[in-house]
C-alpha cells in the first residue's frame, strides 16, 4: 500500500527527471558520434572496429560524468521524500496507523524510491546505448556494464544516505541539507585543497580512497558502497520503527 | 520583532559558524607556517628567507581563499532556509504573515542579518589567520585575504538570494534548497559542457563570468602557484618575476591582478534582485 502511495506521491517529479535524465544523456552521448563538417554536424555511421570501440569508450565515460551528478541531486530527492516530506503532515499518521509494522512501511518507501532511482539509471542508459547503438551497430557489454554499475551505485548510496538523514531528522529540508554537505564533504577530502593539508593530521584511508588518479569505480569501492547503502537503509528503518509521531 | 526572531531561529547556527571561521584561519595559519618550518635554515640569506616567508603567507592565503568559498555557499543556502524559509514549511508563515509588519520587512530583515554573519566570520576567518600568522612570521601580507571579504559576502548573498527566491516560489525549504542546488549546479556546469560536449562556446565574457562562481578568488593569488603567459595591460603593472626554485619546476608569477570589482557589482546585484522577486511575490500572496 505505502509503495503505491510513495509511487503516486514521486509522479510528478519522476516525469521532470526523466526528461531531464534522458536530455542530459543525448546531450552528452550523441556528440561523440557527431562530426563537424562544412559549418555543419554530420551523423556518422562507424563501421571501423577502432572507431566502435573508441565511440563506445568515449560514449560511457561521458555518460557517467553527466549522470551521476544528476543522479546523484535526483537520487537526493527522492530519498527524502520517501518519508522525510511527510514527516509534518497527516499522511504519514494515518499510514502509521494502518494495520502495518512500521518496518514494512519504512521498506515500502525506501524500495519505491529505489525503485524509481532505478528506472532513472535504466532511461539513461537505454538513451546512452540507443544512440551508439544507432551509430556503431553493435552493443559494447562491457562498457554497457560499466556504466550501468557506475550509475546505479552512486545513486543507490545517495539514495540511501538522504532516506537515513530524513528519517532520522524527521525533515525532508535537514535531510537533503545534511546529504549535500557529506557529498560535498566527501568530495572536499577526496579531491579538493583541504585533501593535501588534511592528509598530514588525519588518516584519509578511513574515508576514502584518497587517490584521485586510479579508477572511480572499482569492484571493491562498489561493494563497500552497496554496503553502506544497505546499513543506511536498515538504520532508516530502525529509526522509523522507534520514532515518535 | 524580525530581527529578536531571526536571532532565536539560527543563533546556534550563526555561533557554530563563528567558531568555525575561528578554527578555520587558526589551523591554516598553524598549518602554513608548520609546514615550512625548514625556513628558519635560510635566515642567513635574507632575500630567500624573505621569499620563504612570502610563500607561506602565500599558502595561508591560497588555503582559506580556494577553501571558505564552500562555506559562503553553505552559509548562504542554511541561513535561507533557516528563518523566513524554514516558516513556509509550518504553520509559523500565516501567523507571521499576519504581524503588523510590511511583508518587506520580513525578507529584508532576514538577508541583513545573513549578509552581516557572513561577514562577521569572514572577519573572525582573516583576523584569527593574521593573529597567528603574524606571531610566528617575522612579516606577513594581508592583501590577499582582504580581497577575500567582499567575495565571501557577494557569493553567500547570491547563494543566498537564489535559495530565498526558490523558497518563496515553490512554498516549500526543501523544496527551495534542491532547486538552489540544482541551479548553482547547472550554472557552473552547463557552460562548460557545452564547450566540452559540443564545442560551443559562450559570449567571452559571460563565459569567464559564470565559470567563476565557485573559482572565484583574488587573482593575485591564483598567480602564484599558476603560469599564466598573459601581460597585465590597461593598468600601471609592477611585475614581479620569482623563480620557485624549491620545487622540482620552476615557477614564475606576477602579481597586482585588478580585484574583479564588476563582477562583485553583479553577484551582489543579482543578490539583490533575487531577494527583490521573492518580495514581490510574497507581496502579493494569499497568506
Amino acid at each position: 500500500m505505502f509503495f503505491r502511495l510513495t509511487l503516486y506521491t514521486q509522479r510528478y517529479r519522476m516525469i521532470a527527471y526523466a526528461v531531464l535524465v534522458m536530455a542530459v544523456t543525448v546531450l552528452s552521448v550523441l556528440p561523440v558520434t557527431l562530426l563537424w563538417k562544412n559549418n555543419a554536424w554530420h551523423f556518422v555511421r562507424a563501421t571501423d572496429p577502432r572507431a566502435i570501440l573508441l565511440f563506445w569508450q568515449e560514449g560511457t565515460a561521458r555518460v557517467i560524468g553527466a549522470l551521476t551528478i544528476v543522479l546523484a541531486l535526483c537520487a537526493g530527492d527522492l530519498g527524502v521524500t520517501a518519508m522525510g516530506d511527510d514527516a509534518a503532515q497527516r499522511t504519514l499518521e494515518w499510514v502509521a496507523t494502518r494495520p502495518r509494522t512500521r518496518q514494512s512501511l519504512a521498506w515500502s518507501a525506501w524500495a519505491a524510491s529505489l525503485m524509481n532511482a532505478l528506472l532513472l539509471v535504466g532511461l539513461g542508459i537505454v538513451c546512452y546505448a540507443a544512440v551508439l547503438l544507432v551509430s556503431t551497430h553493435e552493443f559494447n557489454w562491457r562498457y554497457a556494464a560499466l556504466a550501468v554499475i557506475s550509475l546505479i551505485v552512486p545513486a543507490t548510496a545517495m539514495l540511501s544516505l538522504a532516506y537515513f538523514l530524513s528519517v532520522g531528522t524527521g525533515s525532508a529540508r535537514n535531510g537533503y541539507l545534511l546529504a549535500l554537505f557529506i557529498l560535498v564533504f566527501f568530495a572536499v577530502l577526496r579531491f579538493g585543497y583541504f585533501n593535501i593539508v588534511l592528509k598530514r593530521y588525519v588518516p584519509l584511508w578511513l574515508f576514502t580512497t584518497n587517490n584521485m588518479y586510479q579508477p572511480q569505480m572499482t569492484l571493491t569501492v562498489a561493494l563497500w558502497a552497496l554496503a553502506v547503502s544497505l546499513v543506511l537503509s536498515v538504520g532508516g528503518a530502525m529509526v522509523f520503527a522507534r520514532r515518535n509521531l | 520583532m524580525l530581527a529578536w526572531k531571526w536571532w532565536r531561529d539560527c543563533r546556534g547556527r550563526v555561533l557554530l559558524y563563528f567558531g568555525a571561521a575561528i578554527a578555520i584561519g587558526v589551523f591554516s595559519a598553524l598549518d602554513a607556517t608548520t609546514y615550512n618550518w625548514w625556513m628558519d635554515n635560510y635566515r642567513v640569506d635574507p632575500q630567500r628567507y624573505q621569499f620563504y616567508v612570502f610563500l607561506a603567507w602565500s599558502r595561508i592565503s591560497y588555503g582559506l581563499v580556494s577553501s571558505v568559498l564552500y562555506g559562503a555557499v553553505w552559509t548562504g543556502l542554511v541561513l535561507a532556509i533557516s528563518s523566513a524559509g524554514r516558516d513556509y514549511a509550518s504553520a509559523g508563515v500565516s501567523f507571521l504573515l499576519t504581524r503588523p509588519q510590511r511583508r518587506s520587512a520580513m525578507l529584508w530583515v532576514d538577508f541583513g542579518f545573513a549578509v552581516c554573519t557572513v561577514a562577521i566570520a569572514g572577519v573572525l576567518l582573516e583576523g584569527s589567520a593574521i593573529a597567528v600568522a603574524a606571531r610566528v612570521l617575522p612579516s606577513i601580507r594581508t592583501v590577499e585575504l582582504l580581497g577575500l571579504l567582499p567575495t565571501l559576502v557577494a557569493v553567500a548573498a547570491a547563494v543566498y538570494g537564489v535559495t530565498i527566491f526558490w523558497t518563496v516560489v515553490t512554498r516549500s525549504a526543501a523544496k527551495g534548497i534542491e532547486l538552489s542546488v540544482a541551479t548553482m549546479v547547472t550554472v557552473s556546469l552547463v557552460p562548460g559542457a557545452i564547450l566540452e560536449w559540443w564545442h560551443i562556446a559562450w559570449p567571452e565574457a559571460i563565459q569567464g563570468w559564470m565559470l567563476k562562481m565557485f573559482d572565484w578568488r583574488p587573482a593575485y593569488s591564483y598567480w602564484i602557484f599558476h603560469v599564466h603567459p598573459r601581460t597585465p595591460v590597461g593598468h600601471t603593472a609592477i611585475r614581479r618575476y620569482i623563480i620557485y626554485a624549491d620545487d622540482y619546476r620552476p615557477m614564475i608569477y606576477r602579481s597586482l591582478e585588478p580585484y574583479p570589482i564588476a563582477e562583485l557589482a553583479i553577484w551582489i546585484g543579482l543578490a539583490l534582485a533575487l531577494v527583490y522577486a521573492s518580495q514581490k511575490i510574497l507581496e502579493y500572496r494569499e497568506v
